[in-house]
């Protein structure tokens, strides 16, 4: 039953994330961590107890519980495994990864013992831990290191696994209660404070809600680090799930580009925020200033064209076609950034890095000429996945509910 | 009349050498209302995505006003209605923030109608959309739809999980809009009485294909079911063969066999192929009877 | 006045309407030059679609039952339609066809057919008078 559980479809992903990442000596176990919790906490499939599908069957609650916890917990330890065993290899400390993994088993068993009757926790209980994770992760590099060793932290997470997953396993119900435990009378009118009409509300909260704006700040935060392949993930993730939320205005008459901007803006927003910030604080970086401009310049051309790689196998003018012969855009797209990150981390210096200072070095300096020219580079690919966008097909409308 | 949608030989696969739709033609007139009906998986969502423009037809045209909609996407939709039973209105959003989206959306917003449908669903304006019941989430939608005074009216198993009761509020909705706005309508449903009572048409899929398109009162004076026992006629393709036979169908020890035509003339057109014609049971049959036995097995 | 259609009767729609109109008006309950519903309002009471009232409206007038005044309304025609005798005794003699075969099939005789006949003419009369 494992198999069929969302959550372990994530996994296969997820290692290989962390096959990648521990290749690429540069990259801290910080965001390792970061990296996991995210694609493993934005799984739908995190919330709740079971899918309502399975709920219906007659399996005993205890084995839907148990396969659920059990996905969770291989999407992160699994890859901690490979990653752990590849830095055996190469030399440097897992400690920390393991560290955060048995934070992680705490937390995930964690939500898993509340309110074990019903379908899933509150909302309001799913939504702290995610933020409780992070910080966890930040403070468990050098400073927790000094005050709790590390086999005490682990001792400590593993005495807390059990309790915890002791609490759950005697607590469950035969069969998980499926029906919404809230459902309003419909005369029952919410007080509700007279907000600006901004009418265009609905659509940015169903795309985004206040879970996704957590995730925005994130990416912000994470480009004035200016590391790259962490927020490729992050942001492949968040823009696949919003362009899935925005199924309900596919019969309104709303232009292509304008939904194609919905989807595409904000996150544009991020980097280019995150990158300005980041060349005003970081003064010391390395690398001259044009090639950070071209860098970032590449980062939002490369982010337009892998979210659109990613969706190709919905383009109209391929539906003609079988679905294995429909994906290989989306290999051909996402293959690339799998080989550059392989090969940073052979030369030990990131080929984005070397790619845009090549660019910039063409322009030598010249202003006049670099900034048109990134503008159109990346104005070409925006329009080019513009394009496309406006011409996927929808044959479904199911939208995977987010935190549901 | 106009047609306001015309589907032209439409054909549209999703595996290679699967048609979901193949060959299917007809058009819906101006403030006509047609019902379409079919076996899960006929093919009728595929049908009522591709008039909207979120799939397009691997073979033949659509046309809605005219219009292809997927060439211009924004001037078909500001002026059809769309609801569907699988849409999920955005969860945090309240009637009130739905309603002036709407309203920015569509310039011909129908305050008053929306002020009716409120009051007559019993939903409050500032209600959040994740407080609702499902039907009365889908209730909301249908006022969306509606409101905005749409000349076509597309509906996708609108009823789909609805009690009798919200059924029937669906329906006296849809024609508030035909007595306002005289809109065309196309619905899919399962719910062959609601066909009965407000379609004017109606057009049965099967296996992708327009199995029968008929005007609905004609369907009641001109349609029947002959029922035959197996030992009177040869077999079942000698029925087929006859002048207006629609179907055959097994029903253990009798064919079942739908004829376009009152009893009397069916009974003369039998009296070839089967023995003693003139004792022959036909009758005239309720819309979800005819469906059974034209795609039941 | 309220119809109550059946949307699974293999009568039409519209021909139900005509026929509940019509038996109201035979039966005293619409009188001549009362208004009638519009067909508007009609179809949303019923629930039906409008376009169908409208069609038995139509037929209604065509048959000489009722009458539209522009602006005004459709009312009960003032004067009764003149159906052609031998269209009405035609008519007649199929229902009545159809009602001996019923009372045979029932096992009753020609005299207990004519008693269910009286006890009708009864209950129309009594229906009249309440209506007056």
């Amino acid at each position: 039953m494992m198999k069929r559980d969302q959550t372990w479809q994530w996994t296969p992903l997820a290692a290989i994330y962390a096959l990648l990442y521990t290749l690429n000596q540069f990259t801290s176990d910080l965001l390792i961590i970061m990296t996991l919790g995210m694609i493993g906490w934005t799984a739908p499939a995190f919330k709740t107890y079971c899918t309502l599908y399975e709920g219906a069957l007659p399996i005993p609650a205890r084995n839907l519980w148990l396969s659920r916890v059990m996905s969770l917990l291989a999407g992160m330890w699994l890859p901690v495994a490979i990653a752990c065993a590849i830095r055996a290899v190469t030399g440097g400390s897992s400690v920390v990864l393991m560290e955060a993994a048995a934070v992680y088993t705490v937390l995930v068993l964690g939500t898993k013992c509340v309110r074990l009757g019903q379908f899933a926790p509150p909302e309001w209980f799913n939504a702290i831990g995610l933020p409780i994770f992070a910080i966890t992760g930040a403070l468990l590099g050098a400073p927790i290191q000094r005050i709790l060793p590390a086999p005490l932290v682990m001792a400590i997470c593993g005495a807390a696994s059990a309790a915890l997953f002791v609490k759950g396993w005697t607590g469950l119900p035969k069969a998980f209660e499926l029906a919404q435990a809230s459902a309003a009378a419909a005369t029952k009118s919410r007080e509700v404070k007279l907000r600006s009409r901004f009418v265009w509300s609905p659509v940015f909260s169903s795309f985004y809600g206040w879970q996704g704006a957590f995730l925005l700040i994130v990416m912000f935060g994470q480009m004035t680090l200016g590391s790259f392949l962490f927020w490729f993930v992050v942001i492949t993730s968040v823009q696949v799930q919003a362009r899935a939320r925005m199924r309900w205005l596919l019969h309104l008459p709303i232009a292509p580009g304008t939904l194609f901007a919905i989807v595409a803006l904000p996150t544009s927003v991020a980097i280019i925020a995150g990158s300005i910030l980041n060349i005003f604080f970081d003064t010391d970086h390395p690398l001259p200033l044009s090639t950070r401009i071209v860098e970032m310049a590449a980062q939002l051309a490369i982010l337009y064209a892998v979210v659109i790689a990613l969706e190709m196998f919905r383009w109209r003018r391929l539906s003609k076609l079988p679905l294995l012969v429909r994906s290989v855009p989306a290999i051909l797209g996402c293959a690339p950034l799998v080989i550059a990150t392989v090969l940073s981390a052979h030369n030990r210096r990131s080929i984005l890095d070397d790619a845009s200072g090549r660019i910039a070095a063409e322009f030598s300096g010249n202003w006049w000429l670099l900034a048109p020219a990134m503008l159109a580079g990346v104005a070409l690919v925006y329009w080019a996945a513009q394009r496309v966008f406006a011409e996927l097909e929808y044959p479904n409308m199911r939208i995977t509910e987010w935190g549901k | 009349m106009t047609r306001v949608l015309e589907f032209e030989d439409i054909s549209r696969s999703y595996k290679p050498g699967v048609p979901v739709l193949d060959g299917v033609s007809f058009g819906v007139t101006e403030g006509e209302v047609v019902g379409l009906v079919g076996r899960n998986g006929a093919g009728k969502t595929t049908l009522l995505r591709i008039a909207m423009g979120m799939l397009v037809p691997h073979k033949g045209r659509v046309s809605v006003f005219g219009l292809s909609p997927v060439e211009h996407p924004i001037e078909v939709k500001k002026r059809v209605g769309y609801v569907s039973e699988d849409q999920v209105l955005p969860a945090n959003s309240s009637i009130a923030d739905l309603i002036a989206f709407h309203e920015y959306l569509f310039p011909k917003w129908d305050r008053d109608l929306q002020k009716t449908l409120l009051d007559r669903f019993g939903l409050s304006i500032d209600t959040k959309i994740k407080s609702l019941s499902k039907g009365q989430a889908r209730q909301v939608a249908l006022l969306l739809a509606i409101c905005h005074r749409p000349e076509l009216l597309i509906l996708d198993e609108p009823a789909g999980g609805l009690d009798p009761a919200a059924r029937r509020e669906f329906l006296e909705a849809s024609i508030q809009l035909l007595n306002r706005e005289g809109s065309a309508i196309l619905f899919s449903s399962h719910h062959m009485g609601d066909i009965e009572r407000i379609g004017a048409r109606v057009v049965l899929l099967d296996h992708g294909r327009v199995r029968l398109d008929m005007d609905l009162d004609r369907m009641r004076e001109e349609v029947c079911v002959a029922m035959i026992p197996k030992a009177w006629v040869k077999d079942a393709a000698a029925l087929e063969r006859v002048p207006g036979c629609l179907g055959v169908r097994d029903v253990y020890d009798d064919w079942h066999a739908v004829f376009d035509g009152d009893p009397e003339s069916v009974r003369l057109r039998l009296r070839g192929p089967v023995t003693a014609a003139s004792q022959i049971q036909c009758v005239r049959a309720p819309l979800e009877e005819l469906f059974v036995e034209l795609v039941g097995k | 006045m309220q119809v109550l259609i059946n949307p699974a009767d293999e009568l039409p729609i519209y021909r139900q309407i005509m026929r509940q109109i019509q038996e109201a008006i035979a039966g005293g309950r619409l009188k001549p030059g009362d208004k009638l519903t519009s067909h508007r309002d009609l179809a949303e009471q019923a629930v039906i679609a409008p376009l169908t009232v409208k069609k038995a409206y139509d037929e209604l007038e065509a048959l000489g039952f009722i009458e539209t005044q522009r602006g005004r309304g459709t009312f009960v025609c003032e004067k009764p339609p003149r159906v052609s005798i031998a269209d009405q005794r035609a008519q007649m003699r199929e229902t009545a066809r159809k009602l001996l075969s019923q009372g045979y099939l029932g096992g009753m005789n020609f005299e207990a057919v004519v008693k269910i006949l009286k006890e009708a003419d009864r209950e129309i009369a009594e229906g009249r008078k309440e209506a007056s």
